[in-house]
């Protein structure tokens, strides 16, 4: 057993532009990117050009890479900066270990892959050809908004978003997974629901006049027990029924005209940690809600829109470089400064991990100084865990500070330097149980890090084996060592561990590796849980906001106990880091705070639950973002700008008031607490 | 034990003998019942020999007549004879005794038989018995009529219905608590519905007792003839969340039980002409609620999909039966399932097999259906037939719905 510096296979440009997990996923990680017992799998492959339009030469590698007919033959010349495909895993090697595709990459600023789909749910050819797009609902007013929701669990038979007529106000949903059937235009996976089949299915699946929302969700093929995967809107309440009630839903007899459009992730399939990004995924749902509120707009016309994304990561460059952030900003930026059109706003949570002891940062006094990194893992972890540690940005290339790793048994690797080329690799019989790599993540990142990945720490079974056979990484601390060089006490180095955890009503499987450091205090004086940092501990609370959540144009919401008005000790803030070539950052955490849960003891606010008539309590930062993206609504449908902006001058209004705490402090807490009206009131005011 | 026991067993059940439903038999334990609480709480008869069978009050009543029971004197005027299989003594009995007698009413109008090997797929026959009175002192001679005839699913059917129990098996966490409160039964669901309790109802709660017990001694006695492994023979990854019950897979009780009752209960209302009772909505909701507590079964992972909709057909079936002996109706529908003829992958639909709107089961096409009517025409039941013992409880109930 040893550690080993292992030459790269990649070639270096195709190395700068792939998203460093990759090299797991499709390395080491192989069997916990794949999806088990599936035969035929589907990875997303997102792209994201350089500036510059495509050259035919790149297309035609891209082209011949994807092995799409479908693709034109020409470029397209005003094409979207991304593009997302379904490539066979075979396809997907081959491009990223193949030089002939050198070319492509030269154009590329990121490269990142998805967790895989079963090919099922990939269109085929005929299930592209044209269907024409079936039309929205017509009578768009001067008050009309639309409002997008991607989540997981998506109620779309509820009634709370349905009309008077009984009608729903949804136009269309898109589940990413599942048979590719009437898969929408213009996307490559899943199907789309519209709101004619919703409302055909509300008119048929009646017993007496009793609306059957188990039936819709069996036949629209969402919640069938005799198909594979989640089923979520089988269960009494699901995270997005919360969310998208809280956003946008209505009595029917008081709904304004908010036409919704809704995007199911494929978190059955992608629930895992395996490394893989939703990034593929999560940027074509955005595209979708962006083209489905057009065609509700009409040609020529424009709708105001707002999507709540209540998603999160913990690590990743925290300075609005996250390749989500990239693409999600540039969607906002591209749509927004487009004359004629009107506002859309993206609303994303701050997180839940102010006390997960994911985050450290270090700063080094003087050259030679160490510090080590204790990391807990633990065992009975069936997914992979991986730790980012980011470097500050460089002026030239050199060497200002070395990472070594001990593992539980106390094995120290050699050291792996900045700007390394050769990875660490801890080699037992053969099998890779950690590797750690230097990666130099090309502009607008502009930053160095070091990606440390773990193999699972226990296993059931393998693929075609009862038994166990692949890699198990030792649980215990394994410690992350780093020796400064050349890096001055004013350029700290900052590590996050990344997130491995199921989603609210997932079984769990992974188990959230932390830093185990003895001078962190959990508990003050008083017995209660301390939120604030002590100076003298790496580990700190402070910077563990969502590392989807630090863009320059999305909206980020902190959660707030409604009665004692502050946020709850979960709520997580900044600082942000800054970006590269900037004087500061563009932000310092949330934009503000809303509420999260009614008290300290009444956790979680209310909402509907997955059934019609049916109301649960759950928290989070998840369920503060929706409290937001509904009054940017009602701000969108009364023609204001509903910005970020907007929402700081919302949160200053509320701070005028005679609050009796003082207000949290900006990375914390943004322009402040502003607790909006309960969408469900937990109790009859008298 | 009835799984939707009231606690109005025929031996023992609620203030039964000694109180405790000690003697048990059928629904003997039913007296620990109304595990949904109501009945359970003794109120029915709960007043029983037990305060006078304490030593002390016993104690008590000898010396107490030894002080003042004075000389012996012949009674003067005696009560004149009860009348012979009269209704109105039926209100004299103890619960528990009528409980008896309804049994008996139940079940010895009943036949079960398996057609033998020359019929393929061969079927558990239920019949109907209907015994012509007496001439003189001649023995009568029953007429056999079909109820219900019950085929059950191939090997295969079973295992790819297997797929099924896995996939059902996520919502455990989600119907943990259903499932452990429905284990006993799930009269507490019923009266969610429509109020029942033992102050108010206790003659609806006596009928549905009796319609439980019935369900009871036919799924049972189907269960033994059909003889069918249940999931966890199957697969050592089926692994259910509770002890998988020691009896056949199909039909499943509780969807035999749960069915029966729903209709029972609904009819019942119904019959008792309040308006609104007569919406297809509270039959609906009642059916609703039956099919849920049959697939929190699946969710457990004791049951397979087929049992539940095997257990619909025998329970709505039972529940017209019983709603047409009590009420004098001239006739039932007989009915067949034959699950060789289920198709395989499919789930447990409830709305499939009944039509809320029309209150009958909707028949399939007999060349592919697995659930059709037996014959075209009902079963006639002649009038003078009729069990008195039934119509009483009938009307008992029937009143206290208005």
């Amino acid at each position: 057993m040893a550690w080993k510096r292992v030459p790269p296979k990649i070639d270096p440009v195709a190395r700068s532009v792939l998203d460093p997990y990759s090299h797991w996923a499709l390395g080491p990680g192989l069997q916990d990117f794949l999806l088990p017992s599936v035969r035929e799998q589907s990875v997303p492959v997102l792209l994201r050009r350089k500036t510059e339009p495509w050259d035919e030469k790149a297309w035609a590698l891209w082209r011949d890479a994807a092995g799409d007919a479908d693709m034109p033959e020409r470029p397209p010349r005003s094409a979207e900066p991304f593009d997302v495909r379904l490539l066979s895993l075979s396809k997907t090697r081959r491009l990223v270990e193949d030089r002939t595709f050198r070319h492509l990459f030269e154009g590329l600023e990121r490269f990142t892959l998805g967790p895989p789909l079963p090919s099922s749910s990939a269109a085929s050819r005929d299930a592209r050809k044209a269907r024409p797009l079936q039309s929205p609902s017509p009578g768009v007013t001067p008050n009309t908004v639309v409002v997008g929701i991607i989540d997981d669990g998506i109620p779309f038979a509820h009634e709370r978003f349905r009309k008077p007529d009984g009608t729903t106000r949804i136009e269309y949903v898109w589940v990413q997974h599942g048979t590719a059937s009437n898969v929408p235009i213009g996307f490559d996976n899943g199907f789309e629901i519209d709101k004619g089949e919703i409302d055909n299915l509300l008119a048929t699946c009646r017993q007496g006049d009793f609306i059957d929302e188990d039936e819709i969700y069996r036949r629209a093929g969402v919640a069938d027990f005799t198909r594979e995967g989640r089923k979520s809107l089988a269960w009494r309440a699901s995270h997005g029924a919360h969310v998208m009630d809280l956003a946008c839903g209505w009595d029917p007899d008081e709904a304004p005209d908010w036409r919704i459009v809704c995007v199911q992730l494929p978190t059955a399939t992608t629930a895992d940690s395996s490394g893989a990004s939703l990034a593929p995924y999560a940027v074509k749902a955005l595209e979708y809600i962006r083209d489905r509120a057009q065609a509700i707009a009409g040609r020529g016309r424009s709708l105001p829109v707002v999507v709540n994304f209540s998603y999160g990561l913990l690590a990743g460059p925290h300075d609005g470089t996250h390749e989500i952030e990239l693409a999600y900003d540039q969607i906002l930026r591209d749509h927004n400064t487009t004359p004629g059109n009107k506002p859309m706003r993206v609303v994303i949570p701050s997180g839940n991990s102010h006390l997960a002891r994911a985050h450290a940062t270090v700063a080094f006094q003087a050259a030679g100084d160490q510090a080590t990194l204790p990391l807990r893992v633990l065992p009975d972890d069936l997914t992979p865990s991986f730790v980012e540690i980011w470097l500050p940005p460089a002026t030239a290339a050199g060497n200002r500070v070395e990472l070594t790793v001990a593992t539980p048994q106390g094995d120290v690797s050699p050291p792996l330097e900045e700007g390394d080329t050769y990875i660490l690799q801890y080699d037992v019989g053969g099998k890779v149980l950690c590797e750690a790599r230097y990666h130099l993540s090309s502009a607008p990142t502009g930053r160095g890090m070091f990606l440390i990945s773990l193999q699972p720490t226990t296993r059931l079974e393998s693929e075609n084996s009862p038994v166990p056979s692949d890699p198990v990484a030792p649980a215990g601390l394994w410690n992350l060592s780093l020796k400064n060089l050349w890096l001055s006490s004013h350029e700290p180095v900052e590590a996050w561990v990344q997130r491995d955890d199921a989603p609210v009503g997932y079984p769990r499987r992974g188990r959230q590796s932390y830093f185990d450091v003895p001078s962190y205090e959990i508990y003050g004086h008083d017995g209660d849980l301390l939120e604030e940092d002590d100076p003298a501990c790496p580990v700190k609370r402070e910077g563990s906001i969502n590392a989807i959540a630090t863009g320059r144009n999305t909206i980020v919401i902190g959660g707030l106990l409604r009665r004692e008005l502050r946020p709850p000790a979960y709520s997580a803030g900044g600082p942000v880091t800054t970006p590269v070539g900037a004087a500061l950052p563009h932000r310092c955490g949330p934009d503000a705070l809303t509420v999260s849960d009614d008290s300290i003891v009444r956790a979680g606010v209310l909402a509907a639950g997955t059934h019609s008539g049916s109301v649960v309590a759950m928290n989070g930062t998840s369920v503060a973002a929706p409290l937001i993206t509904r009054w940017i609504a009602g701000e969108l449908a009364a023609g204001r700008r509903g910005n970020r902006r907007a929402v700081w001058k919302l949160a200053y209004g509320y701070e005028l008031l005679p609050f009796p705490l003082p207000r949290p402090s900006p990375e914390r807490g943004g322009a402040g607490r502003a607790p909006l009206p309960p969408v469900r009131p937990a109790r009859i005011e008298r | 034990m009835s799984y939707f026991s009231t606690g109005i067993g025929p031996l023992g059940g609620v203030g039964g003998v000694g109180g405790v439903g000690g003697v048990g038999g059928v629904g003997g334990v039913g007296g620990v019942g109304g595990v949904g609480g109501v009945g359970g709480v003794g109120g029915v008869g709960g007043v029983g020999g037990s305060v006078y069978d304490s030593p002390l009050m016993s104690d008590a009543l000898i010396r107490s007549r030894d002080g003042i029971v004075g000389q012996w004197r012949a009674p003067g005027a005696v009560p004149g004879e009860l009348d012979l299989e009269d209704s109105d003594n039926l209100d004299r009995w103890s619960p528990w005794v009528r409980a008896a007698i309804i049994d008996a009413e139940m079940v010895s109008r009943l036949g079960f038989t398996m057609e033998d090997a020359t019929v393929n797929p061969r079927h558990m026959a239920v019949w109907h018995l209907e015994v012509p009175a007496p001439a003189g002192d001649d023995a009568p001679a029953p007429v056999c009529k079909p109820l219900i005839l019950m085929a059950r699913p191939t090997e295969t059917i079973f295992k790819a219905q297997l797929t099924l129990v896995n996939h059902y098996a996520e919502l455990r966490p989600d119907r943990q608590t259903e499932i452990l409160t429905q284990i006993g039964g799930g009269m507490a669901f019923l009266s969610s519905i429509a109020q029942l309790h033992p102050d108010r109802t206790p003659r609806t709660l006596e009928l549905l007792s009796a319609i439980l017990r019935l369900a009871l001694f036919v799924h049972l006695r189907v269960k033994q003839g059909l003889a069918c492994r249940r999931p966890v023979e199957y697969s050592p990854q089926i692994q259910p969340m509770i002890v998988t019950p020691a009896h056949g897979a199909l039909p499943s009780g509780h969807a035999t039980e749960a069915f029966a009752a729903a209709l029972v209960l609904w009819s019942l209302m119904k019959a008792s002409g309040r308006p609104g009772y007569n919406s297809a909505d509270w039959r609906t909701q009642l059916l609703r609620l039956a099919a849920r507590i049959a697939i929190n079964r699946t969710v457990a992972g004791v049951h397979f999909p087929v049992d539940s909709a095997a257990g619909a057909v025998l329970g709505l079936t039972l529940g017209q039966y019983f709603v047409s002996r009590c009420s004098g109706a001239d006739g039932y529908t007989a009915w067949r399932f034959n699950g060789t003829k289920y198709p395989q992958d499919a789930d447990f639909i409830w709305h499939d097999l009944y039509d809320v709107t029309t209150e009958t089961l909707t028949p399939m096409p007999s060349a592919t259906g697995y659930s059709v009517e037996y014959a075209a025409n009902d079963q006639a039941i002649d009038s003078q037939h009729q069990s008195y013992v039934l119509a009483w409880l009938w009307d008992k109930a029937q009143a206290e719905w208005t």
